[in-house]
């Protein structure tokens, strides 16, 4: 969960990230919510070797180590506490409702004062229905907006129920072409596309998000293809474009999965500009 | 708002550049001037002997307008001065001033030949007389030994130099009567009085030296004005020339008569303020709500015609370089609480007016405006936001936050006036506050001591768990206490921490009458006192209680964050889990946490203050309020209850230094911790969970001000919608009690480089501690303290 975030959606809002997503997008900043497999992230950078959490773990492993292996590892946190440099931190652990509840329920003077609230994240929030209504529940009876962050792969049956709770969504949209989309995703975009469709008849207000990606989907004619798309089956839905980056390198090394790291080029200002323009003929607005 | 065209005039860039480019130089003649008319004063009333002094001063001080001003005056020789009062004290100026030059914080220019002639010509007549010495020799020895230069209680301020922490009535007073009029109220009164009794001759001496000083500065203003005259007739430039002449005519004019512009109310307060300098080098002679008083003779030019929004500005750019430009002369161990050249000269704006409606007006915004544009330490720029004010009006409060200068301070409007009707005052009173020195909630008809002790919380903790001795150096400082190891449960730990800390209040009490009673009789406030009306209605002076609201003085709290964290690990580690023993962790805190590093981690994993998680904040709490209760028991002088408070200042680092390792893992020497902020680095949630948790404590009664502390990404204000959310957070903060928050913006990265190339960073401004200050002018450990505090970003 991150407070104080101010860039997914209206005012001062409390993220909550989900765990597990569908997709493998080759360029994804957040690796470790891939799945919803626990994880024990290493900070090499910060580590001291001093081997105090080898010391402390009643498993016999050594986290700090190349070979660590994960798979015997129990997620006890020993280690994580036994560290004196933070190199180490358990991602991906359970929360309860009642928890996040508490949480919002402490930020809750801060969405008020500025039309804030929950926005969900992830991963794919969508991929834990049952999980993410008991939340929204909660949200309800706080009196507090939800607004939910999705990449579109999700199963709409298990999911449709709560859509009429929800204040918003961000839906991200990736590629227009189903093969480059799989190519990229290791899924096509038929379904994804589908979903989009279905909130959108829902009347529930959109934000397309594109992560904007020189090799992957910088060029006219698919941002042509994806406003024309938003133009026709999306009417009212606004668009915002968001840079690549590469901060989520620093994640592929800590949760030890520096080869699935791939690098792709950031687009200009000029270029972000440009995009921006081609939705403009479409008569498709920015996001606020 | 984010239009505004960026620009200072090219004569305000030359003279910004001066400021930030030249060192201040110590100039003797103030000390030279009044120690020769002590010297032929002896034997009458202090108080004429100090109206006197002030008059010879104004008579005999040679008056110098340097290039390009606009406003003139300045207490010494250089236009970056600062000035000896040894009255007050000169010990420590013997001992200090041959390393002014070399020390590491605040520096001074003094050459070799100025030393020598202070030690024989100023220094002999002092021997003996100063009111540094006779407080060193009325205070009781117990008080003694922790209150001089010890960093336990620490009052030197209070006794080594004036007290100022006094805001000039321009609005009902200055401004209505002028000098001129003050002269002939004290005149008036004098026919009226004659010498029957002790009281009548004491007011009689009282008005004597009002006399003398309305005199003294009204003749200090036509001597500016003489020169100007002269300077114009030989001045080859034209313009130049012009403006020489509007000068002198606007010094002919003020201070003796009411101001009838916007340039002479401006010229007008720099007087009162050099008069302030000159009688006192006072801390926390502040401008006040500026915005209120100025705002009719800037409404009116504007009207009329005689000035344009740009000119108002750049009278304003002069006036903060003035506020700026002179030193608060002090010593190395007070440099230490009160870093960077600061002189806490306070100037509030916004809020709401006498009768409850909204105060912001177009001077408001100019007064943001100016300080992000000269960039000048000073004045302190403090902001009032009150639930209805408008939206313009925060918005250019977190623009100019984002601009990384650590300004302004931002206050809740209600919370200020809500302490002052706690302090006793009538309710249109109580909505006109300005702020004090840094944080304290304050009124122009007041005389209290506002930043009065600092009150060491961790050395009175450490005393409670260490046998009543200090951890570093064994000496016996606290009260007697048992071995740490036979505390049975943890209330008997709690309350033994309180009751020392209730032994410090005790001492800070002993040790703040003594020097307001040597005040009193040693340093009467003549010039002060003229900006007072109660004090000129009435003939009795500021350090007797002339004021209207003569307020208890302010013992701040330092290391509130630290106690509370350590109280909640030896709660958690040793009475609740088991983890460890009292024993183990003395032994762990003896060896400064060497060889007990798994005790330690498990120490900083307790969670700490600053989270926003009750089971430390409600102990924060709880020491908070019986710090207040304590307080509130004593009564000063007057008859005024104390104040608490929980302020900043630098204070956190000398304090620091006497401490010995503490439980919440803090190191031997380390800083402890400022006003209601969390230990640094400590509060890793969030700043708006840090907000929380400061604002559990009952900020209304602390008085003497509240103070947090936080850092922003800057990334949280790099957009038009981050400053609004900002502004939102601010309202949520205040919407629950809070008084104050104050952010420093500026990366880790930007303070890096401006340690490693301080020549390209002169004028990096950034928040010590309720106020800002040049980041270069800090000292290396200072600098690393303020890159400690944890930064809050979105990732
Ligand atoms: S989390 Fe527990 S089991 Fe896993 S490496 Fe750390 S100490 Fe060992
Ligand atoms: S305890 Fe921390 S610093 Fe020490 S070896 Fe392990 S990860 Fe590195």
């Amino acid at each position: 969960m991150q407070d104080y975030s101010i860039h997914d959606g209206d005012g001062v809002r409390t993220t909550i990230f989900l765990a597990g997503c569908g997709l493998r997008c080759r360029w994804c900043a957040n690796p470790e919510s891939w799945t919803q497999q626990r994880k024990l992230a290493f900070h090499a950078h910060k580590c001291a070797a001093c081997h105090r959490c080898a010391q402390a773990c009643r498993e016999g492993l050594d986290p700090a180590a190349k070979d660590f292996d994960p798979a015997r590892c129990t997620f006890c946190g020993d280690c994580v506490a036994a560290c004196p440099e933070q190199a180490l931190q358990l991602a991906c652990l359970e929360s309860g409702v009642e928890a996040v509840a508490a949480k919002l329920r402490r930020d809750e003077i801060f969405f008020r004062h500025s039309g804030g609230g929950v926005t969900f994240s992830g991963g794919e929030p969508f991929v834990q229905p049952a999980f993410l209504g008991q939340v929204i529940d909660a949200c309800e009876r706080l009196g507090v907006s939800v607004w939910v962050e999705t990449c579109g792969f999700f199963a709409w049956d298990a999911c449709k129920d709560l859509m009429p709770k929800i204040d918003h969504v961000f839906f991200d949209i990736k590629h227009m072409d189903a093969e480059t989309h799989r190519r990229f995703t290791g899924q096509g975009n038929a379904a994804i596309l589908e979903n989009a469709c279905r909130i959108h008849d829902l009347k529930i207000p959109m934000t397309v998000r594109i992560p904007l990606i020189v090799e992957v989907n910088l060029d006219e004619d698919n941002l042509r293809a994806t406003a024309a798309f938003m133009r026709a089956r999306l009417e009212g839905s606004t668009i915002e474009l968001l840079p690549y980056h590469e901060l989520g390198k620093a994640k592929y090394l800590s949760f030890r999965m520096a080869e699935d790291f791939h690098s792709f080029s950031t687009p200009s200002a000029e270029q972000m500009e440009w995009a921006y323009g081609i939705f403009a003929e479409y008569r498709i607005a920015r996001h606020r | 708002m984010d239009s505004v065209v960026k620009r200072v005039t090219d004569r305000i860039e030359r003279l910004r550049l001066n400021y930030v480019n030249t060192r201040p130089s110590i100039c003797c003649e103030r000390a030279k001037i009044y120690t020769d008319s002590h010297k032929r004063t002896e034997g009458k009333a202090v108080i004429l002997r100090r109206a006197q002094a002030f008059h010879d001063f104004c008579a005999e001080f040679e008056v110098r307008i340097f290039s390009d001003e606009l406003i003139v005056g300045t207490a010494g020789k250089f236009r970056r001065t600062g000035i000896l009062t040894p009255e007050y004290s000169w010990k420590w100026v013997d001992r200090e001033m041959d390393t002014f030059p070399s020390r590491p914080q605040d520096p001074y220019q003094i050459t070799e030949e100025q030393c020598r002639f202070v030690r024989s010509e100023i220094f002999p007549y002092w021997r003996g007389k100063s009111l540094e010495e006779h407080f060193l020799a009325s205070l009781p020895e117990a008080t003694a030994r922790i209150a001089v230069d010890t960093g336990i209680i620490d009052n030197d301020s209070k006794w080594r130099q004036a007290v100022g922490e006094i805001t000039p009535d321009y609005e009902g007073h200055l401004f209505r009567l002028g000098y001129r009029g003050i002269l002939q109220k004290a005149e008036e009164k004098l026919a009226a009085l004659d010498y029957l009794n002790a009281e009548a001759i004491d007011r009689i001496h009282y008005y004597q030296a009002t006399v003398l000083t309305a005199k003294g500065i009204i003749l200090l203003a036509n001597r500016y004005a003489d020169l100007a005259e002269e300077m114009a007739a030989a001045e080859p430039d034209a313009a130049r020339a012009a403006e020489l002449l509007e000068i002198a005519q606007v010094c002919r004019r003020v201070p003796e008569h009411p101001p009838q512009s916007f340039h002479e109310a401006i010229q007008f307060v720099w007087f009162v303020q050099l008069g302030g300098i000159v009688t006192e080098n006072p801390l926390a002679l502040n401008p006040g709500r500026f915005d209120q008083y100025m705002y009719p003779y800037y409404a009116a030019d504007i009207a009329n015609g005689t000035l344009s929004r740009e000119q108002a500005k750049e009278l304003i750019h002069a006036l903060w370089l003035k506020f700026s430009e002179w030193v608060w002369t002090i010593s190395e161990n007070t440099t230490g609480y009160f870093a960077g050249y600061n002189q806490f000269q306070n100037l509030t704006v916004g809020g709401r007016k006498r009768d409850g409606s909204d105060a912001t007006n177009e001077l408001t915004y100019l007064c943001l405006e100016a300080t992000d544009e000269v960039r000048t330490h000073q004045p302190g720029l403090s902001v009032r936001i009150h639930s209805d004010c408008p939206h313009e009006f925060l918005y250019a409060v977190t623009d100019l936050v984002s601009k990384g200068t650590g300004f302004p301070a931002i206050h809740n409007d209600q919370a200020g006036t809500q302490m002052l009707l706690q302090a006793g005052y009538e309710p249109e009173d109580a909505r006109d506050w300005n702020n004090c020195g840094c944080v304290v909630p304050h009124f122009r008809k007041t005389g209290q001591w506002t930043s009065a002790v600092n009150v060491n919380f961790a050395a009175a903790m450490e005393y409670a768990l260490n046998g009543g001795k200090s951890r570093l150096t064994g000496e016996k400082l606290g009260l007697p206490a048992k071995p740490v190891k036979d505390y049975a449960s943890y209330r008997e730990v709690e309350d033994a921490v309180f009751a020392q800390v209730g032994n410090l209040v005790h001492h800070s009490v002993i040790s703040t009458v003594v020097a307001q009673q040597l005040h009193a009789e040693m340093v009467p406030r003549p010039f002060l006192s003229t900006c007072i009306e109660n004090c000129v209605e009435t003939g009795v002076d500021l350090s007797r209680g002339g004021a209207k609201y003569n307020v208890g003085p302010v013992l701040t709290g330092i290391g509130l964050a630290v106690v509370a964290n350590s109280l909640a690990v030896i709660k958690k580690l040793v009475f609740e889990d088991k983890a460890a023993t009292l024993a183990e962790l003395d032994a762990a805190m003896n060896a400064d946490w060497e060889g007990y590093e798994s005790l330690r981690a498990k120490a900083l994993a307790v969670v700490k203050y600053g989270n926003d998680d009750d089971y430390v904040d409600a102990i924060a709490r709880d020491l908070a309020n019986t710090y207040y209760r304590t307080t509130r028991s004593y009564k000063d002088n007057f008859g005024s209850p104390f104040n608490s408070a929980f302020m900043g200042i630098s204070n956190y680092i000398p304090t620091g230094r006497i401490v010995g390792a503490t439980p919440c893992g803090r190191k031997a020497r380390k800083p402890i911790t400022e006003g209601v902020s969390p230990y640094a680095g400590s509060d890793v949630t969030s700043p708006l969970a840090a907000m929380r948790s400061s604002a559990k404590m009952n900020h209304d009664v602390h008085t003497g001000g509240t103070l947090l502390n936080l850092r922003l990404g800057e990334d949280l204000v790099a957009t038009p919608k981050g400053k609004r959310d900002l502004g939102n957070v601010i309202r949520a903060y205040f919407s629950l009690g809070a008084f104050h928050v104050q952010f420093n913006t500026l990366s880790t990265e930007t303070l890096r480089k401006a340690q490693q190339h301080p020549e390209d960073y002169k004028d990096l401004l950034v928040r010590v501690a309720g106020y800002s200050t040049q980041f270069v002018n800090l000292s290396p450990e200072m600098q690393e303290a303020i890159i400690a505090r944890s930064a809050h970003g979105t990732f």
